[in-house]
């Protein structure tokens, strides 16, 4: 039962990220703003990681780098924002 | 310049002064009174009912005369505003907004909304940024 639902929730938040980055990538196309961009490939990032994590399972060895997907997309979204910071600056 | 797109002054005109297809609705009000200088409230009743409420209408006069479009006289009952573009290219770019809103409304509306759609999203990326513009 446990592991159903488990299964079943990996499968919903991995497609919540691919629809979130599918709204950022809209985001850009309208406004050309890089940070939207960066936000659409780490939301996609994290969709990876956790569709990865699900079709690995957590028994097999290999799910732990799965989640090295997971902080690119952070460091995406961080280095987006102080880019967008110092841009303005310039 | 494409035929499904307006002019880029009337595209700036509208990023600039026109937030809402409302704004848009006093701004022609005016521009086709010649030069009559209407209060709030007559700017009000004249586009009801499609924009009504006067404290709408008030913030849209004051961008529109903000940015050199409008002039303001003080009368007794309070401030009148009538249609006074600043410069040659701003009479220009409101003639072809009014072209536009005769010719094009479909277009201009969709790209009213547009433009106003692109300042959300603009103030979500404001958002990350540490120091606001000036």
């Amino acid at each position: 039962m446990t592991s159903t639902v488990v299964e079943f929730l990996g499968g919903a938040v991995t497609l919540a990220f691919l629809v979130a980055g599918a709204f950022f990538l809209r985001f850009w196309r309208k406004t050309g703003q890089a940070l939207f961009r960066s936000f659409a490939l780490a939301f996609w990032l994290l969709a990876l990681n956790q569709a990865i994590v699900s079709l690995l399972g957590p028994a097999d060895e290999r799910t732990g780098y799965a989640y090295v997907l997971r902080v690119l997309g952070f460091l995406l979204i961080l280095s987006a924002i102080i880019r967008a910071n110092l841009a303005r600056k310039r | 310049m494409n035929k499904h797109d307006l002019a880029p002054d009337v595209q700036r005109l509208i990023h600039s002064s026109i937030p809402s297809v409302e704004a848009l609705e006093v701004l022609i009000l005016l521009v086709s009174s010649d030069g009559e200088v209407w209060s709030p409230d007559e700017v009000a009743a004249a586009l009801r009912p499609s924009s009504a409420a006067v404290e709408m209408v008030r913030p849209y006069l004051a961008l529109l005369a903000s940015d050199g479009l409008l002039k303001i006289t003080t009368r007794q009952d309070g401030a009148h505003f009538g249609y006074a573009p600043t410069t040659p290219a701003m009479a220009e770019a409101v003639r072809q907004l009014v072209m536009a809103y005769h010719e094009q409304p479909v277009l201009l509306i969709r790209t009213v909304y547009a433009i106003a759609d692109r300042q959300k999203l603009q103030a979500f990326v404001d958002a990350f940024k540490i120091r606001k513009d000036p």
